[in-house]
């Protein structure tokens, strides 16, 4: 009999471990333990030539306790119900962790939109809306774009929404371009978000932030606004990486007195891949793609990849560094963490670090309640306070119970769930 | 006799009627053309299933005698004995007095005034019917028959026929596949267009060469099926100048060059090192006075326009051998006084002709056994086509197009649905694959089916930058599109349908309103073109007729301009000869026990020859690892060893979707950085709970295996009816902890095995055939 690897099993080993920390009591373990509700269903298509095709859909709600379930649609050949009950759970608790009032949910269709036409993706949609219209929604459950799904998905869903219910309700339905109900700040959110975190680290390890040094991993969306922010702030960023297509192989660029964002922004594609002559030629150093994790600074963002700091990676991190922002999912294994908490150097986790796009998505659904459309200013400096007020409360309870930053992150977030499953009489 | 009907148009004013005083004069002048008209009579009648004339040409037939029974007539393994001269005029005699039996004075009249007029274009025949016909005279020969009347043009089918194959052979190929599917969509007009645009001596019997044949047959098939479909009817071909093939050894004699029609036969580090000095040698020496005129005329012909010279082998269709890229297409702005044109444009000529002694066209020849093959080639000038843009000059968007599609990315495509390889700008970067820069991939049968379709491979498989024509520097030139677009923005023609918008990390596939363009953050997608224009259907139809006309998968070289309602067709050839000549036939009689893997569903053609190394990775062994750290892992290892083995040399094994980015445990974990290097990547798909997995087709990075050519092929173990020796994996050594330290515990789940462990000194080949559904890995020696 194949044992293998589980998603959701690895979801839920997670889950006991903190509530056994928390000495959660039994019922509000076996309720949090298993989502809520889940759909099951099909989504028969009439494909373009003239045959029906069916399809599997799912929505899984791990929890609504806290607010409506939230979370995103995948479209993926390889979509298993474990994993989508493992990702709405996780999604509980990153709401949980920033504090916003939602829940956790994820969905999907098991295709491969390499192999759908648009007009049959279109009808993926609209029948995935059809058959769960009646159990989502702005007070319910609030899907987004994830894997292999666009914004243009999320419109065909929204206007199927809005047709079956006769009104207008763009909040059913977050990540929807500027102008068709998106919010403004989508786009810094996470990256500015992961510095919100790090001002305040810093902040709390006594460091200024003026003249700091942050080394980062990646130049995607997520590090370049961070970098755009901490520079602003004063600090300096001394290294970036990128992948370079043409070499077929990642580079660190690092410039010890600051990089020139506006310069380095001007020699990178949208890939996030700088020009290496010209970037050679402006005096950066072009070093080996893993180079940026021993670079000397203050703060170390992984911005872009999983497992980059892991058993073989932890021992390079420069003697200076005193926190790693993980601005990507996963960046640091178990075993990389045993190492950090050693070593005192402050985590801010994930799923707390990098939660500014979903705290965005909850602002781009509180505008379409209302109908009122914020300045970006607004955006970001309602993401700024949340940001900060989640962190200190993580940062608090880890420094209180002295345990490690990731693990006080889940247990604030599982006890902040637990809490409202309480107080409804619910467990 | 019977009499005369008075009052005839056809009739004298004597009692006898005009067909008799017209034989009669012709007995006496021209006795030679009195027997071809009474053979024309003779067959005239014998349509008409006149009895009497049956009679007559059974009497001309020899007597069929059973030789062996007598012994001494003729039988049909002896010469057939030759008839008296006066029988053959005597036949004369009686097919006329049948004719007139049967036939009318005004008929016989009518009949023999059609055939005279054929007689006078009878000097076309006898032209066309010589294979060595010079040049100037075939020139002089169609301009007269130009001149003509069209009245006087007509002839009968056969006769037309006659003579465009004769054109053909004398100005094209003697190849029979060309001549019959050319013969019904040609004229003689047509071939009048080729020799007036051809440069060469004018006793010259050079070809025009294949890529000029190919062009023409391409281009008059589908002249005939513009009626039917109305997506050709704009279809045109750029125009061509031609220069004779000869006229290469013209120049090679005119400059006493001879001695460097050796050097083929010399080691290839010398021809590497001498090349150079011949090109230069080439370029300093004098254009011969026919073809330098001819030259001359053509750029009078072609105004300012850019140019580019072109190759034309005659080994290209004489052998069936590709040469694709082997020979060089050199691009000529064409700008400046008349003098520095001419000067530009001969260079060109002079270049290409130089390329023929090149390393690794001659290295080519030598692995085929074409070396002492001569060394004529023809070349085509063709305008470029396109519009000034600013100071450059391009077609909005170009590529190459092929009936059969060998890269599949979803099941639902069938090889017969073809692939076009589209590109913004000139064709070139369509045509060679950089690796690094990506074309836009469309299947005709199936134009809404994408590769590219989440925002990160929109985006990472864009093209980035695009040829086009500097005018002001005269050169060729890659200009970024995204400053192209910056720069010119709408004025760039077809621009709606060739860009999508990218904005705040979104793609809005169809850019809607153009206001601002140049504003916006833009994407190359061909998005409204695939989904709001003529072209898939365009293409569907151009591969189509032509598979089916010439017999054979094609693959054609276009561009667009200054619309998406004109196409220009600027090649066309065989496409199992613009795939370098890589044989997909599965062998007959290989052994059972040296193959390792056999496959019958999704086949893409290709072949892989000379694998070394297996990389195999066992499915059940990965379905049991419980840690998503260690599946993980398994991927770098993969990356490791992909860095470890001889490129080309090994093929990836492995369960499930290699690259998936969903659920790990359905396949490795890896980026196309972890398999770059690999020749094949291989899926297999084994029956997990009574069903079998769906596999990623490569989807995950698909263009870079296009680009790359890594081969994909799935294996479904579980099928009936194919070979999946699984043992192979465990009955050998696992090299695994030697190339990779620090991997014992992998050991059970990936295996590196040596071919040549299999079976000693042996190789492994692996031959997909996409017509056939059939692929076949077997050991070679």
């Amino acid at each position: 009999m194949s044992k293998g690897f589980d998603a959701f099993k690895m979801a839920q080993d997670q889950f006991d471990q903190v509530a056994e920390t928390l000495d959660l009591d039994a019922g509000a373990r076996a309720f949090l333990r298993e989502p809520m509700r889940e759909y099951h269903f099909t989504i028969p298509v009439h494909m373009d030539d003239g045959t029906v095709q069916v399809f599997r859909g799912f929505r899984v709600q791990h929890s609504d306790v806290r607010g409506p379930c939230k979370g995103g649609i995948r479209f993926h050949p390889d979509e298993t119900i474990s994993t989508v009950k493992a990702l709405a759970t996780w999604m509980t608790w990153k709401t949980a962790v920033v504090d916003i009032p939602l829940g956790g949910g994820k969905g999907g269709v098991i295709c491969d939109p390499h192999e759908l036409s648009m007009r049959e993706q279109e009808q993926i949609c609209r029948g995935w809306i059809r058959n769960v219209w009646k159990n989502i929604g702005p007070v319910q459950d609030v899907p987004a774009p994830d894997v292999m799904t666009t914004p243009q998905h999320m419109l065909w869903m929204m206007d199927e929404y809005e047709t079956l219910m006769g009104g207008k309700f763009p909040g059913v339905i977050t990540g929807k371009p500027v102008g068709s109900g998106g919010s403004l700040g989508r786009t810094e959110a996470t990256g500015y978000g992961a510095i919100y975190t790090v001002r305040e680290a810093l902040k709390r390890l006594g460091i200024d932030i003026k003249g700091a040094a942050m080394a980062c991993q990646g130049f995607g969306n997520v590090t370049q606004y961070a970098a755009d922010l901490f520079i602003q702030y004063g600090g300096k960023v001394v290294c970036i990486s990128c992948w370079d297509q043409k070499d077929m192989r990642a580079y660190t660029y690092r410039k010890m007195d600051g990089i020139d964002l506006e310069f380095v922004l001007s020699i990178t594609d949208r890939f996030g891949t700088l020009n290496a002559v010209k970037a050679i030629a402006a005096g950066y150093e072009q070093l080996s793609g893993d180079a940026w994790i021993e670079t000397e600074a203050d703060v170390l963002l992984p911005g872009a990849l999983e497992n980059q700091i892991n058993a073989d990676t932890v021992g390079k991190i420069h003697s200076r560094v005193k926190v790693i922002a993980e601005g990507a999912n996963g960046p640091t294994t178990p075993e990389a963490d045993a190492v950090l908490s050693e070593r005192g150097i402050f985590n801010i986790p994930d799923f707390l670090c990098n939660a500014g796009g979903v705290t965005c998505s909850y602002f781009e659904q509180v505008q379409n309640n209302m109908n009122y459309y914020w300045e970006k200013d607004e955006v970001l400096s309602k993401l700024d306070t949340k940001m900060t007020t989640a962190f200190h409360a993580v940062a608090d309870l880890a420094e209180s119970q002295s345990v490690y930053m990731r693990d006080a992150a889940y247990m604030i977030a599982i006890d902040r769930v637990a809490n409202a499953a309480r107080l409804r009489g619910l467990v | 006799m019977s009499p005369l009907i008075s009052n005839s148009t056809a009739t004298t004013g004597t009692d006898k009627p005009e067909w008799k005083i017209i034989l009669r004069l012709l007995s006496e002048t021209d006795p030679e053309l009195l027997g071809r008209l009474s053979r024309k009579m003779l067959n005239y009648l014998f349509r008409r299933k006149v009895e009497k004339i049956s009679k007559i040409m059974e009497e001309l037939l020899p007597k069929q005698v059973d030789a062996v029974e007598t012994g001494d007539l003729y039988g049909e393994n002896q010469p057939a004995p030759r008839m008296d001269h006066k029988v053959l005029e005597d036949i004369t005699t009686q097919v006329f007095r049948v004719a007139e039996e049967v036939l009318s004075p005004d008929e016989i009249t009518m009949a023999l005034h059609r055939w005279l007029r054929h007689e006078k274009i009878r000097f076309l025949s006898v032209a066309a019917g010589r294979r060595d016909v010079p040049l100037g005279i075939l020139r002089e020969t169609l301009e007269k028959y130009e001149m003509l009347p069209k009245r006087s043009k007509k002839m009968e089918a056969r006769d037309r026929e006659n003579i465009i194959v004769g054109l053909t052979r004398r100005l094209f190929t003697d190849d029979l596949n060309f001549i019959s599917t050319i013969r019904k969509h040609v004229s003689i007009d047509d071939f009048s267009y080729v020799i007036k645009h051809t440069i060469g001596p004018y006793n010259g019997n050079g070809k025009v060469g294949g890529k000029a044949a190919g062009l023409f047959r391409a281009e008059k098939i589908l002249n005939t099926y513009k009626k039917s479909y109305s997506v050709l009817r704009n279809l045109k071909v750029p125009k061509t100048w031609f220069i004779s093939s000869d006229s290469v050894l013209e120049f090679i004699s005119h400059n006493a060059l001879e001695e460097m029609m050796a050097i083929k036969y010399a080691r290839q580090d010398e021809i590497r090192q001498e090349y150079h000095l011949l090109e230069q040698v080439f370029k300093h020496s004098i254009m011969p006075y026919s073809v330098l005129t001819g030259l001359e005329h053509a750029l009078d012909y072609f105004g300012t326009t850019p140019l580019v010279v072109r190759s034309s082998s005659l080994l290209e269709d004489s052998t069936g051998a590709a040469f694709a890229g082997k020979y060089k297409s050199l691009f000529v702005a064409n700008q400046g006084t008349r003098q520095q044109r001419l000067e530009a444009l001969v260079d060109a000529v002079v270049e290409i002709y130089a390329s023929i002694f090149g390393p690794d066209p001659i290295e080519y020849r030598r692995e085929r056994g074409l070396l002492d093959f001569n060394e004529e080639m023809g070349i085509l000038i063709q305008e470029v086509v396109g519009t000034r843009i600013g100071k450059y000059y391009f077609p909005p968007f170009a590529g190459v197009a092929f009936s059969r599609n060998d890269y599949r990315w979803s099941p639902r495509i069938k090889s017969e649905d073809g692939i076009v390889r589209l590109v913004a700008g000139l064709g070139t970067r369509a045509v060679d694959r950089t690796g690094q820069d990506f074309p836009v991939l469309m299947s005709p049968g199936q134009p809404k089916l994408r590769i590219n379709v989440t925002t990160d491979e929109l985006i990472r498989y864009a093209q980035k930058n695009m040829d086009v024509v500097n005018l002001e520097k005269g050169c060729l030139e890659t200009v970024g599109t995204e400053k192209m677009i910056k720069e010119y923005g709408a004025k760039i023609p077809c621009l709606p349908y060739l860009v999508s918008l990218y904005e705040e990390g979104n793609v809005q596939l169809s850019p809607g309103s153009m206001l601002n363009i140049q504003k916006k953050d833009t994407i190359i997608t061909f998005h409204n073109l695939l989904e709001k224009s003529p072209v898939p259907l365009f293409f569907k139809t151009v591969l189509n007729i032509l598979e089916d006309e010439i017999g054979l998968p094609v693959d054609i070289e276009f561009a667009y301009g200054p619309d998406i309602h004109t196409p220009y067709l600027l090649q066309c050839r065989p496409q199992s000869v613009g795939k370098g000549n890589v044989d997909t036939t599965i062998p007959s009689g290989i052994e059972k026990d040296s193959i390792l893997f056999t496959a019958n569903r999704y086949i893409m053609s290709g072949a892989c020859h000379g694998i070394e190394y297996l990389v195999y990775v066992d499915g059940d062994q990965y379905d049991n690892v419980e840690s998503r750290e260690k599946l993980l892992e398994i991927g770098q290892i993969i990356g490791k060893l992909n860095k470890i083995l001889p490129a080309k040399k090994f093929v990836l094994i492995g369960p499930g979707r290699w690259g998936s980015k969903g659920d790990i445990k359905l396949g490795v974990h890896v980026g196309y950085s972890d398999i770059n290097n690999t020749a094949m990547l291989i899926e297999v798909a084994r029956m997990k709970k009574g069903q079998v997995p769906d596999l990623s087709f490569g989807t995950h990075f698909f263009q870079d295996l296009v680009e790359a050519d890594i081969r994909y092929l799935p294996l479904y173990p579980d099928d009936e009816d194919v070979v999946f020796k699984e043992e192979i994996y465990f009955n050998y050594r696992n090299l695994l902890t030697d190339m990779v330290t620090g991997t014992e515990s992998f050991e059970n789940i990936l295996k590196v095995i040596r071919v040549s462990e299999i079976k000693a000194d042996s190789s492994l080949s692996i031959i997909l055939n996409g017509d056939s559904d059939e692929a076949v890995a077997f050991l070679t020696d």
